[in-house]
């Protein structure tokens, strides 16, 4: 209690001092934090774009990797921030959905910041080793029915989004799968996958690229309603003959703390309107199989209102079945 | 092939004049880390963590690496001249090296320990180098169970190669990891520990803990001293080098022997690889060896430049071993690269069997600079400074403490701009003092610390392959391995320990 | 008695609250919930394991610490106990000594006054202040320890702030 009315006396302090910085914004480094690793799919994105952006301002941006705590790190730090456009943060699924929804940090909501943009969407997909015995998501449906269990699929931490996905893809089929967790990164993912751990894994494809590109892997299918460009042999959900409609991914939304002023956050969003705009970054993102998906500040808070509301219902839906624990 | 041009590629980026610059630079200061009694290699790497927050991690890898070289072979310096060994890897040359300069050998000794480090660095580099691709081939071979068996096993070494108490070994490792469990849970999304704090949620960080354990200890332990220096300066007095008297005639190194070198270098290399053995454990196994294998051995520990050879040459070969776990596994064997994995952690970097292949740009220039730093730093900096050391290392203790209390607790805070950073690295400065005070190895701390979320994240995984059957850690192959390798370790090294006793016999 | 309570230093006391921590860390992880569900650990397995295993540990490190004290107190030649850590200098109390109860408030306080009043003039006051407790109390030595310390408070800032280029606290902004 006595760390938030400390918190909050400095956030007020400081918006008061921002108040009256913010005419000649932005007037010192940006520091742009991204709350996973470096060298991972989030990364890359927020350093492509960032790095636009940095083209059309007048000091220079820099990203800085926060990794820990499915996001948590990161986000408290930008929580601890000054609302003063110089620190904002990009972040994920987890961020408002998998942390306000079990609450881990406590304190923390989506009004604890104000978002600027929505960058891309990058669907989860099933996808299998190249010498696995399935051709299409159907096959391995029924392979899970005829054999309970007997599937080994690696996701990304118990509760979280890779996990719920695979969840409701049980719910909906009534296929059982054995699931393994492994920590918040594709890295060790991919070494499972290759050294036979698992059969598949749940992750984005964007994410399996490289193996997807050398012929060590195989894409099954993308959670998504939209053929992916950059993976022509994987279909979408919706035209698979499973008549399945499950639709989930992550995504990455470029925020800033709370109380930062409408126009820094103007600014930002049109700066980095800009930069998303441009063909260089539009075909960057084809080339590595992610969904450009601009939502200006205003259409973003909405959305991710929406989607939260709409996934602690499934959620809740699921700990009433006794599938998922809270 | 593309390997090669990676590593080659390594070379060249040493060539910006920035990242030369950081090389050089970490390498001055990790031969006065070393030489100064009392200060330590890893108390310099330490100092540089929270810098590289800052930092460009290759530069900050090229400095650790060349801190890592030099503070291997400066040691000797001190070992050589006064007869305090500036590190612990340099206690064996300080039993050949001392009596030599009693003789009036002293640069000679000098000499013959930088061409031991020179030969044994560069070694123990190019196998790294060379061997890493097979490394993380084989790496890819073990599955869950094998790695959770594996760290078990490099926890068990870690605890029974301290010398002294295994009791004091174990309780300090589990300090560390339960410290480690503060915080998101590694599985679940579930906070632990956090007593309803927000700040904890995030986990306690390894750049404080470090911090504390090897800088703001060091200063607690060292309050206890009065000395004005570091080295009483009338020691100093008698112990003159000339710059000529550093090359070490032919004909005796011809007497030692490439294969002894070579001998060596392997056993240093070998002895990295291993966890938790460190430097001086490298020194003495090769040293041992030597004398052994050696056609007088009866000269040994009377000024013998083979014992000088052979344990330098070790112990600068072990650096590089000491980079395959950590590289591959992310196991970390000892205080140096426990701190260098905690830089590629801060730049969001997470090594595993792919990790060499996919992010070698960023790899091959602290290789490069591991190499450079043996070939060309260890001659080039004593021939050049050579006469100066015995003047450095005896520094005013009052400017020197004062000066590494501002640059970790400043460097704490400039890492995250918290002063909560800092506060927690001065609860672990004071618990890690009366740790060792009592003797309790805070190495293992900081190795409990950085293995226990591995070990029960891999531990919890096995176990949900196999539905629950902790049967799955002997019926797979690779597991049953490190098994069966843990408890040889154990029969050899707690249960029979012949020659550790013997040692003890002699130089007690 | 008296002379077995003295005996007990802190090669007791330190396993001694390392174990209360541990109690209560055991405590908290029990609240976290059943070790095991389902035929798989839960996220309190682990954290139950090491405590108890870490209890074990300080109860055989008090045992053979008091059996050491025991047979210290049984042949005692009236050297006083505790010498054998190699405290040769420095005064002490209950064990600790009084340099390092020093620098570790010197450094509290510094950590306070960081914030408040900025880098320059709190490690300025700081460093003065170890200069002391590292070297000699003398005045004659003053005027050296003075521009010492501002050669290191100067140096810490043009390392920081202008080298890493990161931004410490300042009294004026």
């Amino acid at each position: 209690m006595k760390l938030q009315k400390t918190l909050l006396g400095m956030a007020c302090m400081s918006t008061l001092a921002a108040g009256a910085a913010q005419a000649d914004y932005p007037n010192r480094d940006i520091r742009v934090i991204v709350p996973a690793a470096a060298g991972g799919g989030t990364d890359a994105i927020v350093r492509k774009i960032t790095n636009l952006a940095e083209e059309s301002m007048p000091v220079s941006m820099y990203v800085e990797n926060v990794a820990g705590g499915m996001t948590a790190t990161g986000l408290l730090q930008l929580m601890d921030a000054r609302p003063d456009g110089q620190t904002i943060a990009a972040i994920t699924y987890d961020s408002i959905i998998t942390i306000p929804w079990k609450d881990m940090l406590p304190g923390f909501g989506m009004d604890r910041m104000r978002m600027i943009a929505r960058i891309t969407q990058e669907a989860d997909a099933i996808t299998v080793a190249e010498d696995a015995p399935y051709q299409s998501l159907g096959d391995m449906i029924a392979a899970a029915k005829e054999n309970p269990g007997s599937i080994r699929i690696g996701i990304q931490n118990m509760g979280a989004r890779t996990h719920l996905t695979l969840l409701q893809l049980q719910d909906q089929t009534g296929a059982e799968f054995k699931i393994v967790s492994y920590d918040n990164s594709a890295a060790t993912q991919k070494e499972a996958l290759l050294n036979g751990e698992v059969d598949a894994v749940v992750t984005s494809l964007g994410d399996l690229a490289p193996l997807i590109e050398s012929g060590q892997a195989r894409g099954l299918v993308e959670f998504s309603d939209t053929q992916n460009e950059g993976f022509p042999n994987v279909p979408p959900v919706t035209e698979t003959d499973t008549g399945l409609d499950l639709q989930m991914g992550s995504f990455i939304t470029l925020v800033a703390p709370a109380r930062t002023p409408d126009d820094v956050i103007d600014k930002l969003e049109t700066t980095y309107h800009e930069a998303y705009e441009t063909d260089e970054f539009q075909q960057w993102l084809t080339q590595i199989g992610v969904t450009p998906a601009w939502l200006g500040s205003e259409d973003v808070t909405e959305w991710s209102r929406d989607t939260q509301q709409q996934l602690f219902n499934t959620m809740d839906n699921l700990v009433e079945k006794g599938v998922l624990e809270k | 092939m593309e390997s090669l041009y990676g590593l080659l590629g390594g070379f060249s980026a040493l060539a910006n004049p920035e990242t030369l610059l950081y090389m050089i630079g970490g390498f001055l200061i990790g031969t006065l880390f070393g030489a100064v009694p009392g200060l330590t290699s890893v108390l310099a790497i330490a100092l540089l963590l929270p810098l590289t927050y800052s930092l460009d991690v290759t530069t900050a890898l090229v400095a650790c690496a060349s801190i890592f070289m030099a503070g291997m072979c400066s040691g000797s310096i001190t070992a050589t001249t006064i007869n305090i060994p500036g590190a612990p890897s340099s206690m064996m040359t300080a039993l050949e090296g001392y009596p030599m300069q009693q003789r009036g050998e002293g640069a000679k000794a000098l000499g013959h320990a930088a061409l031991g480090s020179m030969i044994g660095g560069s070694v123990g580099a190019l196998l790294l180098m060379v061997m890493s691709p097979l490394a993380a081939d084989i790496a890819l071979l073990i599955r869950t169970p094998g790695k959770f068996s594996l760290i078990a096993f490099a926890l068990v070494v870690i605890i029974i190669s301290q010398r002294g108490s295994i009791t004091k070994g174990m309780i300090a490792t589990l300090l560390g990891v339960m410290v480690a469990t503060i915080g998101i849970d590694v599985v679940q999304p579930v906070a632990r520990f956090t007593f309803g704090s927000s700040v904890l949620v995030q986990g306690i960080d390894m750049m404080p803990l470090i911090i504390g354990t090897f800088a703001i200890s060091e200063l607690l332990i060292q309050a206890d001293s009065r000395s004005a220096r570091t080295v009483d300066p009338s020691k100093l007095q008698a112990a003159r080098v000339r710059r000529r008297d550093f090359i070490p005639p032919l004909s005796e190194v011809r007497e030692i022997g490439i294969l002894r070198y070579l001998k060596s270098a392997l056993i240093g290399y070998s002895v990295g690889i291993l966890p938790g053995a460190g430097g001086s454990m490298a020194a003495f196994v090769s040293y041992a060896e030597s004398m052994r294998s050696s056609k007088h051995p009866e000269r040994y520990g009377k000024g013998n430049p083979e014992g000088i050879a052979s344990s330098e040459c070790a112990n600068n070969s072990m650096c590089g071993g000491a980079f395959v776990p950590m590289l591959t596994f992310g196991i970390p064997g000892d205080p140096t690269t426990a701190i260098v994995l905690g830089v590629l952690v801060i730049n969001g970097l997470q090594p595993g069997p792919q990790f060499m292949t996919q992010q070698l740009d960023l790899i091959a220039p602290m290789f490069a600079s591991l190499f450079v730093s043996a070939l060309i730093l260890v001659p080039l900096t004593l021939y050049l400074l050579g006469p100066y050391f015995l003047k450095i290392v005896s520094i005013r203790r009052d400017v020197l403490y004062s000066s590494i209390a501002v640059v970790a607790l400043v460097g704490s805070y400039v890492a995250t701009y918290s002063t909560f950073q800092m506060a927690l690295a001065l609860v672990f400065g004071v618990l890690a003092y009366f740790l060792r005070k009592q003797k309790y190895p805070t190495v293992c701390l900081l190795l409990g610390f950085v293995l226990g979320p591995s070990l029960e994240e891999y531990c919890r995984r096995a176990l949900s392959i196999n539905d629950g059957s902790p049967m799955v850690f002997l019926t797979s192959l690779d597991s049953l391995f490190f098994i069966v390798l843990t408890a040889v370790f154990f029969y050899f090294m707690v249960i029979r320990k012949p020659r550790e006793n013997a040692l003890n016999a002699t130089s007690g | 008695m008296s002379s077995k309570r003295l005996s007990l230093d802190g090669g007791f006391y330190v396993p001694a609250v390392l174990a209360i921590i541990t109690l209560v860390y055991l405590v908290s992880a029990m609240q976290i919930g059943t070790p095991m569900k389902d035929g798989n650990m839960t996220p309190s397995f682990f954290p139950i394991t090491a405590a108890v295993i870490m209890l074990i540990a300080l109860v055989c490190a008090i045992v053979q610490e008091i059996r050491r004290a025991r047979s210290i107190d049984t042949e005692k030649t009236g050297e006083a106990p505790g010498s054998e850590e190699g405290e040769k200098e420095g005064k002490n109390v209950a064990g600790i000594s009084l340099g390092a109860i020093c620098v570790a408030l010197l450094t509290a306080g510094y950590l306070l006054a960081f914030d408040l009043i900025g880098y320059f003039v709190s490690t300025f006051l700081y460093v003065l202040l170890l200069m002391f407790q590292f070297g000699s109390f003398s005045v004659k030595s003053l005027p050296m320890k003075l521009i010492a310390t501002f050669i290191v408070t100067g140096a810490g800032f043009l390392l920081f702030e202008v080298f890493f280029q990161v931004r410490l606290p300042t009294l004026w902004g």
